[in-house]
């Protein structure tokens, strides 16, 4: 498998300078665009001398270049400047938010799962169908549904008339405090340390946001089952199980879903980004704590640091998982590798 | 097969979900464009003034048919002028970005070497980037306006169309009539215009309903954000963010209304976009995104 040792070895190479490309872009429309952070930061009102110190203080004096490599240098050593609004580092603000949005998204990956490859084997089963058409306009509505109505229908329906979730937030104000952040992720944190009050509550505060979320993602995956699931049934060896008298459900588990849910995965793994985009809106709607959320308020605050180190940190995770992808992708399907 | 037969249904294509599909998201698109169009003449009110006293429920006072919101303007006349400003940004946001993708993905499918692998990688990093993220950057740097909006949703799409024009560049460039334009002494621009591109725009066109959808989402997602149009403009996501805080007393007219729009018009251009593919070519079926 010397191929594919290159395969990987190249995409690994490749992660720095797609990281540099991106860093570079987060820069040019930080620093470089017609925008100036100053004037967007203080409004154009401020006194002259108010501008020239905050110039000064983030370093925007300097020539261009000269600010582009202090820039990499501070980002590569894990400094992102300290927050306007917080006073504290950027860095200490972004790890428990992200570990938040990762909950959330994984969560959401598994909904997404679960929902895609059962609408989308649904239709490819019963092809032509009635049941073919609903799944298939299942998938459409969920690319053009926005998430933030989604969630707040969600929220009027199961939050406010039936009261079966809470409509806000991560975790209910009375259990702040009542454990100890481990991993970051509550869900597994309460499970080690035995609070199963705190979980049920933890998990109740996911479900609207993870099910709206999975419900968007899940489009992508519903189309490819079907798709993958309906090319995997043309095969001849499905034809030569019938012949054989293997019972239909069984083909379709055995046979036909274990082959078509190597490329379903795949394609869920390249979600990644989409995952990304939808949790901001998903996590502003439901007013959760995550990177979202603290990218968006941050906007509000006008904390040019903490804006910037949320959205290189966006950068540095998309990379980190499209690599991950694309070599899980290698391993699965031979012909990617060149 | 050219459009009319397209639009009449003719050669079998009736039956296909494809094509009601395509007509139903025609009829939307069509019916939300008159509505754009005619919004000054349609409003029952100013869509930027209070028209009466608060949350009057919708359905129940026929001059209010949808209600009204927190500050007592018209629900519906918001709706309808929404439909002005969500169309427009998405119509400058696509213009933009196919105008700024399809010379880049021409020049680099067709010139090759450097500036190939160079622009491919500045496209593949923006492609690679989760699309509204990029967008809050932009629009925080350049600040509210529909035309600051429309470029900060538009630069993400430009690496969509970069990367469809530059691989129809690649198969085109290698024919034989493109070589004998070559041989006969054409210059590059003159074989760009007439010989490349010509071949190669038609594969753009199913993107650009599918990006227009997009892009409707989009703007809304950055003005639910308060990062899109200003606060004052009769918009569906800006008309969602004000009303977010209906929602806790069971308010739900003010959201529902311009959400579902919202909705409706992503769904009208998703549709169009599903289905064009499969009726121009049955062999490209499902290859869209």
């Amino acid at each position: 498998m010397a191929t594919l040792r290159t395969y990987v070895i190249a995409r690994l190479l490749l992660m720095p300078v797609m990281v540099i490309t991106l860093l570079t872009l987060v820069f040019i429309i930080l620093r470089v665009l017609p925008g100036d952070p100053v004037s967007v930061i203080l409004g154009p009102k401020a006194p002259p001398e108010v501008v020239e110190e905050l110039r000064k203080a983030l370093g925007l004096d300097k020539p261009l270049h000269i600010q582009y490599i202090d820039y990499l240098g501070k980002i590569l050593h894990g400094d992102f400047g300290l927050s306007y609004y917080w006073k504290i580092p950027v860095r200490d603000l972004l790890w428990p938010r992200f570990l938040a949005t990762l909950e959330l998204s994984l969560l959401a990956m598994v909904i997404a799962i679960a929902l895609g490859v059962t609408l989308g084997a649904l239709g490819a089963l019963k092809r032509n169908t009635v049941i073919d058409v609903v799944t298939r306009l299942i998938g459409v509505a969920s690319y053009a549904v926005p998430v933030f109505l989604l969630g707040l229908m969600m929220q009027l329906i199961l939050g406010v008339y039936l009261g079966l979730f809470p409509i806000s937030g991560r975790i209910s104000s009375e259990y702040i405090g009542q454990f100890r952040p481990i991993t970051g992720l509550y869900l597994i944190d309460t499970l080690i340390q035995g609070r199963l009050d705190i979980f049920v509550d933890v998990l109740k505060h996911l479900v609207m946001p993870a099910t709206a979320l999975g419900f968007i993602i899940s489009g992508v995956i519903n189309r490819m089952t079907r798709q993958s699931l309906l090319e995997v049934l043309d095969k001849e060896f499905i034809i030569a199980a019938r012949a054989r008298g293997i019972p239909e459900d069984r083909i379709l588990t055995k046979y036909a879903l274990r082959n078509a849910l190597i490329p379903i995965l795949t394609i869920a793994g390249m979600q990644f980004a989409l995952l990304l985009a939808g949790a901001v809106l998903t996590e502003s709607t439901f007013s959760y704590p995550g990177l979202g959320t603290f990218l968006v308020t941050s906007v509000t605050y006008r904390d040019y640091n903490a804006i910037q180190g949320a959205i290189v940190l966006y950068a540095i995770v998309v990379v980190i998982v499209n690599t991950i992808t694309d070599i899980l992708y290698a391993f699965i399907d031979p012909r990617v590798r060149y | 097969m050219n459009l009319a037969d397209l639009i009449l249904g003719r050669k079998g294509l009736r039956k296909s979900l494809e094509y009601k599909m395509f007509m139903t998201g025609l009829s939307i698109v069509t019916t939300l464009v008159v509505i754009a169009v005619l919004a000054p003449y349609i409003v029952p009110w100013d869509p930027y003034k209070p028209a009466a006293e608060e949350y009057i429920p919708p359905f129940t006072d026929p001059r209010y048919p949808l209600g009204t919101n927190f500050l007592g303007y018209d629900v519906l006349s918001r709706v309808i002028w929404g439909t002005r400003n969500s169309l427009l940004v998405a119509f400058l946001a696509v213009m933009i970005a196919a105008s700024v993708g399809i010379p880049l993905g021409l020049l680099s499918g067709y010139v090759g070497g450097y500036i190939d692998r160079a622009l491919s990688l500045i496209m593949d990093s923006v492609y690679a980037f989760p699309g509204i993220i990029l967008a809050i950057a932009l629009a925080f740097v350049l600040g509210p306006g529909i035309v600051n909006v429309a470029i900060a949703i538009a630069v993400i799409y430009v690496p969509t169309y970069f990367r469809v024009i530059r691989a129809c560049t690649l198969v085109v460039r290698e024919q034989l009539f493109v070589e004998a334009a070559k041989a006969m002494g054409a210059d590059f621009i003159t074989i760009m215009r007439y010989y490349v591109a010509p071949n190669v725009l038609t594969a753009a066109i199913p993107v650009l309903a599918l990006n227009f959808a997009d892009a409707i989402l989009t703007e809304a997602g950055l003005s639910f954000l308060g990062v899109g149009l200003p606060p004052t403009e009769p918009d569906w996501g800006v008309d969602v963010s004000a009303a977010r805080g209906d929602i806790v007393r069971g308010i739900w007219w003010t959201t529902f209304f311009p959400g579902i729009m919202i909705f409706v018009a992503t769904l009208g251009f998703t549709l169009i976009g599903e289905g064009l593919p499969y009726l121009l070519n049955p062999r490209q079926r499902g290859r869209i995104r």
